[in-house]
């Protein structure tokens, strides 16, 4: 049933990891769990019609693997939040989605189609998929309304009249219609950030993914963009937020992911992550973040 | 009095050898008459040397090894040789190509300031060969100073890699890249009168003649005042523009190195150098050797 999350524990990569670090302090827990499951399938069973599905996704730069093995699945119209450390492979993670980065083993399904495919039509599957990035990364050339058009007009191949109008209605929704005509160095983190989300949203994207979007910015700021955010979950978005925002992680999030060390180390609903997590080092880093 | 100093001056060594006002009177139509060879072989090899240096930079960024290779190699040949040797190969090795004969007699009927087409076409070819190699790797440095995330947010909307070139890297490029790409055109304007070596009547050429007529080399440093006359407002004019971009950017980015300033092979140059304090110059070096290299 969508919603319904199975355990995402990667428990043949904790078998080898705790074989390799024989003597190091594990959690009774973990061990058990490795010793049950390990005669069990890798495959974590995941609901056909869940829209991202992701199963042992590995992710290697050079001598360098970032991502082991990372499962778990979004189901349409629900808000998943990644959570964890710094280098723990989640933004990498979310870049193998849209394919910024390519996986180097495993499978990543949008809707009906394997993503990391051959026969991918990228630029087509990426209109798809919605992606607001830490840096903002919108074009400085271009004004507001310019940067949310771009792609409408390029992409979409709208006229410039129905793109003005997208555009002009997505900025408004994100609450920057006054600022359509400034360029980028002209708006504030805040307003520059919410809108690249318009830019990502007027493309109709059927899954939002949000790279760190508050990171950058100031404290003060921080506040606008997530409200943007939650309005957008509440309109029933697909959203996969890769997040140091607890707060927004805890209240709006349907499912939690904590990765660590390129592995989904444990993930659940927020109540069960943030209240009563089963291991240790989810709750040494939850409780860091907090205080 | 004044009589007495004209003499003076027209008879001491120096002023009378090179600011001679005689000479200097006689030789300022005639030369003044070959500034628009002068200058259109300057404009005209550059502007064709644009969409060359830009494919060329293309190529050298391909993934395709073999046109990267090509392309290394060209760059590096026209970069590491004098353009004197250029012109006297090129110059000279066009009329042993086979058909060119037979294609010269037409061409040589239509003549622009006394000059043949036969002359102009190998002439703006040598300029095109030459400045497509530097302009190449000014537009390389200039789409590789663009953030990785601009590239990404593009591509992320869904747009190909030739509409993200064309609509979020090359506009940005083009105002980052055009102080460099004036000094470059200063730089072609000047390298022309190397074609007085094979005898193109452009200002050198002429001021040459009349230097050699008149014993005198008043009609050279007549030349040298065209030359200024055209250099130092554009080398001015490049210079503000590149404090504006380093006060726009705030010191990130700002202008692309010239390829031509960091070779060795010439001295540092005014339309190289002025303008910048010494933070930007270093910068640029560093981004220079980084991306060159």
């Amino acid at each position: 049933m969508p919603g319904e999350y199975q355990s995402g524990v990667n428990t043949e990569l904790l078998r080898l990891k705790l074989e390799s670090h024989g003597d190091v302090d594990i959690p009774d827990k973990v061990k058990n769990v490795s010793a049950v499951d390990s005669d069990a399938p890798l495959d974590v069973a995941m609901p056909a019609d869940a829209i991202i599905r992701i199963k042992n996704l590995k992710k290697v730069f050079g001598d360098n693997v970032v991502l082991h093995d990372v499962n778990f699945y979004c189901p349409k119209g629900h808000v998943v939040s990644v959570l964890g450390p710094s280098g723990s492979g989640k933004s990498t993670m979310l870049r193998c989605i849209n394919l910024l980065e390519t996986p180097t083993a495993g499978e990543i399904w949008f809707e009906d189609q394997l993503v990391n495919s051959k026969e991918t039509d990228v630029d087509h599957l990426r209109a798809k998929i919605g992606m607001v990035f830490q840096q903002f990364n919108l074009f400085p050339h271009l004004t507001a309304l310019g940067n949310v058009e771009l792609a409408l007009k390029k992409v979409r191949k709208l006229s410039k009249e129905q793109a003005e109008a997208i555009a002009t209605e997505q900025l408004e929704k994100v609450g920057l219609s006054d600022r359509a005509d400034f360029l980028p160095s002209q708006l504030s983190g805040g307003q520059a950030q919410r809108v690249a989300i318009a830019r990502a949203l007027a493309m109709e994207p059927h899954v939002m993914l949000f790279d760190e979007a508050t990171s950058a910015l100031d404290p003060s700021l921080v506040r606008d963009v997530l409200d943007v955010m939650r309005d957008l979950a509440k309109s029933g978005m697909t959203m996969i937020v890769v997040t140091h925002e607890m707060a927004f992680a805890r209240d709006v999030s349907d499912h939690v992911v904590f990765m660590e060390g390129g592995v989904v180390y444990e993930q659940g609903t927020p109540e069960k992550i943030f209240d009563h997590p089963d291991r240790e080092r989810t709750r040494e880093f939850l409780q860091g973040m907090i205080d | 009095m004044f009589q007495a100093f004209i003499h003076w001056w027209e008879n001491y060594p120096i002023t009378g050898i090179f600011f001679n006002f005689h000479y200097i009177g006689q030789a300022f139509l005639p030369i003044l008459k070959c500034l628009p060879v002068s200058l259109l072989l300057g404009v005209i090899g550059f502007v064709l040397g644009i969409p060359g240096g830009l494919l060329v930079s293309f190529m050298k960024m391909s993934k395709v090894k073999p046109l990267r290779w090509l392309m290394t190699a060209y760059i590096d040949v026209v970069r590491g040789t004098p353009m004197f040797l250029q012109i006297l190969i090129i110059y000279f090795g066009f009329p042993f190509i086979p058909g060119y004969k037979a294609l010269q007699m037409p061409l040589k009927q239509i003549v622009f300031f006394q000059i043949d087409l036969t002359i102009w076409l190998r002439a703006l070819f040598i300029i095109f060969i030459n400045t497509a190699a530097y302009q190449a790797e000014i537009f390389r440095a200039g789409i590789q100073s663009i953030p990785k995330g601009q590239n990404e947010a593009a591509r992320s909307l869904g747009m190909g890699k030739w509409q993200t070139m064309g609509f979020v890297i090359l506009p940005q490029t083009i105002r980052r890249i055009l102080p460099t790409m004036l000094s470059e055109f200063i730089l072609v304007f000047k390298d022309t009168s190397l074609f007085a070596a094979v005898s193109v009547f452009e200002m050198v050429m002429q001021a040459k003649v009349i230097a050699a007529a008149t014993y005198n080399q008043s009609a050279l440093i007549v030349t040298a005042f065209f030359y200024l006359l055209i250099t130092i407002p554009l080398g001015r004019f490049v210079a503000r523009m590149e404090n504006k971009l380093a006060e726009q950017d705030g010191g990130d980015g700002g202008a692309v190195a010239s390829p031509r300033a960091k070779r060795g092979k010439r001295p540092p140059r005014l339309d190289d150098t002025v303008g910048d304090s010494a933070h930007v110059v270093s910068h640029r070096e560093n981004v220079l050797n980084s991306e060159v290299s």
